[in-house]
């Protein structure tokens, strides 16, 4: 019998038993004196509470960055970062922007053809020409 | 690996053609709407079930088996409202299975892994346990975190034994596929040039779709004990509409 | 125009004009004399158009009235040459005397234009300014306090100072804004003025006063009296001993001597009598000295449009103390007061700008980098 290796067990697959949410941290840039932070000022002092509440498992940071645009950081659990500059937008249009950040995964943006993208062996098997269904010409 | 000819004789079981099936219609009438492809559902199901992993400690709440109009919201979790409450199935006729599927679904049962052949909007998905799935198209009405189930299918199989449903889907009381909703994701923003003739201008046409992802939790076949007691008829071979295949 | 042509025009026109552009001479060469009066702007000569004009009008040769009504600017009238003794002059003199004064020469001398600076007038400081002392109009005293006051018992105090200040003059009838003369009181004065009270609710201004009693209030008069005239500094009581000696009963109130001579109003907290918030600032006069009173001692500037908005003092010292236009408050000010945000856990807020120092801090790696940077001489 040929050495093998040692065979992973399980892969972690987030969601096929408990189910984390992607988004762990979400973070809030504002500047108290540019009017481009309008809107983000006035969802943080409206929209935030709410929005906390509904979402205990994600920390929220609050934190000026002056003279800056008002940008919102989403930090993800495979590792990346998204961010979101919601310069001139309205408070709700900023509560899309957060339940955007919340629900993504954190990927990269990839164009995918196929639906279904798999970590397990094939079912069947590979295909064999020399078993089963051997046609006789 | 065991060929065909070996297997059935070991068996000792007639392979039965597919050109022997006959479709009986023992199907919810709504079955061909597309609203109705997919049932969110968190419920328990009546039997237990060792293989389904438990996300929520929910407590079950006991249904009745065949559910009337008057009841048609059931109500499985005290803390879901109602709006999110899964549609009871209403089937209005015990699930018919032939003598020889039962025969032969403790081969399929016990071989693991198994794969389905889920449908949704018309749209096949071959799954497997823990497969993602990117559906092409933003999920309505869904949150991440919430569980569907699919009960459209038309292929359920394993290494060497396959059920499939005919010129039907299968019935959802045969078998149990599970999915949650991971999150939406969207694509990168395409930016296809359309160009006319004599014209020097260039119409720049965006578009950057999103889409939801789905984890598949679970796909299992329900064993010929579990249909037995969920109260299952056995009938003749020729009005059941679903059979076990070997490989083929 | 061909260059043989302007030759030609040159010799033919002659000087009827002392200058016309060529093209402007080529154009009204062919036409006759009336319509050349346009020309007039371009030529100063005395046998214009408007000058036969006026000859005729008057019958003489020597008509009365300006020599060219509209030739000269009044610019030039005022700086250029002197008028009158050109006037003088006769006729005869006219073309001699147009050709001098056009260089600003007196007649007689002849002009010379230089070929270097030597020699020439110097205009301006012979150098050497800044060896010079400074002279009194160079030392600079502010109008205001070096400081400004923000607190609330410094405010009023200034508050009731201005307005008994006001009231004082107000009662003299002397000019308001003399008060202003004064940047600092004597200590014994301001302890005068601090302790004189305003009656509330009064609206007269020259009659809010309530003294301390007859002898206070001889003194404030007097004092009150010198401000304006010739030397302001000495607005000093001539009875200082026997004041000071008088109020000896509100020394406790003092701090100690040496630290409270440095301190803005010799160490008082708070004024004694609120009487001076209800005064009206209705009259302009009043409202000016009083707020230009006020800033002096508070060291705020008051903007038009809320020198317009206010009317009473009480309104005067809200502005500086932020209560009429509040400044516009920080976020994570208005944040970390919610009630409702500090009861979540999951919530953090900053009042300042997170940077990496922050993240490697949290990170536990900042010690680390420290240690690191310190073992290499790059931080000490």
């Amino acid at each position: 019998m040929p050495v093998q290796g040692i065979r992973t067990v399980t892969a972690a697959r987030n969601g096929v038993g408990a189910f984390i949410l992607q988004c762990k941290r979400l973070d809030f840039h504002y500047c108290d004196w540019a009017g481009s932070s309008r809107g983000m000022v006035a969802y943080l002092k409206h929209h935030l509470p709410a929005f906390a509440k509904a979402n205990p498992q994600i920390e929220i940071r609050v934190s000026p960055r002056p003279h800056k645009h008002p940008v919102i950081k989403g930090h993800y659990i495979n590792g990346r970062e998204k961010a979101v500059c919601v310069r001139n937008l309205e408070p709700e249009q900023i509560v899309q922007k957060t339940n955007l950040l919340k629900q993504a995964s954190g990927e990269k943006l990839k164009r995918t053809k196929k639906p279904v993208t798999s970590l397990n062996e094939s079912v069947r098997g590979i295909w064999s020409p020399y078993h089963g269904g051997l046609k006789s010409v | 690996m065991f060929s065909r000819t070996t297997l059935a004789r070991a068996l000792a079981l007639p392979i039965e053609h597919s050109s022997a099936r006959s479709a009986s219609t023992t199907f919810r009438a709504c079955l061909h709407q597309a609203t109705s492809t997919t049932t969110t559902t968190t419920s328990q199901p009546e039997a237990p079930l060792s293989a389904t992993p438990r996300a929520q400690s929910s407590i079950p709440i006991q249904q009745p088996r065949f559910l009337t109009s008057s009841n048609t919201v059931p109500l499985t979790r005290a803390d879901v409202p109602v709006t999110k409450q899964p549609v009871a199935p209403t089937f209005d006729a015990p699930l018919k299975v032939s003598q020889s599927l039962l025969d032969l679904l403790p081969n399929l049962t016990s071989q693991k892994p198994h794969f389905i052949t889920a449908h949704l909007h018309d749209r096949p998905y071959l799954l497997t346990a823990g497969d993602q799935l990117r559906l092409p198209f933003l999920m309505p009405k869904v949150k991440s975190g919430d569980i569907l189930r699919f009960n459209r299918a038309s292929v359920l199989g394993s290494r060497d034994f396959t059920l499939k449903g005919g010129a039907q889907y299968l019935d959802e009381r045969m078998f149990e596929c599970r999915v949650r909703v991971m999150g939406f994701e969207s694509e990168p923003l395409r930016i296809t040039e359309k160009t006319k003739r004599r014209r020097r201008h260039v119409q720049k046409v965006t578009s950057k779709h999103r889409y939801t992802i789905l984890r598949v939790m679970d796909v299992k076949v329900k064993t010929a004990e579990e249909l037995l007691e969920a109260g299952a008829v056995v009938v003749e071979s020729a009005d059941s509409d679903a059979n076990v295949e070997l490989k083929a | 125009m061909r260059p043989s042509l302007r030759l030609l025009n040159l010799e033919v026109q002659g000087s009827r004009a002392l200058y016309v552009c060529s093209v402007c001479r080529q154009e009204a060469r062919p036409r006759p004399i009336v319509a050349r009066q346009f020309l007039r702007h371009a030529s100063s000569n005395a046998d214009s158009l408007s000058e036969r004009v006026r000859r005729k009008i008057w019958g003489t040769d020597n008509p009365p009235g300006l020599k060219d009504p509209y030739g000269e600017s009044l610019l030039e009238k005022r700086f250029g040459k002197p008028k009158p003794q050109q006037q003088e002059e006769s006729q005869v003199e006219e073309t001699d005397e147009l050709a001098e004064s056009s260089d600003g020469l007196e007649p007689g001398v002849s002009y010379e234009p230089a070929t270097s600076w030597h020699g020439l007038e110097r205009v301006g400081h012979l150098g050497g300014w800044s060896d010079a002392p400074p002279s009194e109009a160079d030392t600079y005293g502010s109008f205001g306090p070096k400081k400004k006051l923000y607190k609330k018992g410094p405010l009023s105090l200034a508050a009731h100072q201005a307005a008994v200040e006001i009231s004082l003059m107000h009662a003299l009838n002397k000019p308001l804004t003399n008060v202003c003369n004064v940047v600092e009181h004597d200590k014994s004065v301001f302890k005068m003025i601090w302790q004189t009270k305003i009656l509330p609710n009064s609206t007269n201004w020259g009659e809010a006063l309530e003294y301390r009693n007859e002898n206070a209030k001889k003194s404030l008069f007097y004092i009150f009296e010198q401000i304006g005239s010739a030397q302001p500094e000495t607005a000093k009581p001539a009875d200082e001993n026997a004041e000071v000696e008088e109020f000896e009963d509100f020394e406790e109130f003092e701090d100690p001597s040496g630290a409270a001579s440095k301190q803005a109003f010799f160490g008082y907290q708070d004024a004694r009598f609120k009487g001076f918030l209800t005064l009206p600032l209705t009259d302009p006069a009043t409202k000016f000295a009083f707020l230009k009173r006020f800033s002096q001692l508070s060291g705020h500037f008051f903007p038009d449009n809320i020198v317009s908005q206010i009317s009473t003092v009480k309104q005067a010292v809200d502005y500086i103390q932020g209560q009429l236009h509040p400044k516009p408050k920080k976020l994570a000010e208005h944040l970390e007061n919610n009630k409702r945000l500090q009861a979540m856990p999951n919530i953090k807020i900053f009042s300042k700008r997170q940077t990496t120092l922050h993240r490697d801090d949290e990170m536990g790696r900042r010690k680390i980098i420290e240690s690191e940077l310190r073992a290499r001489g790059l931080l000490e």
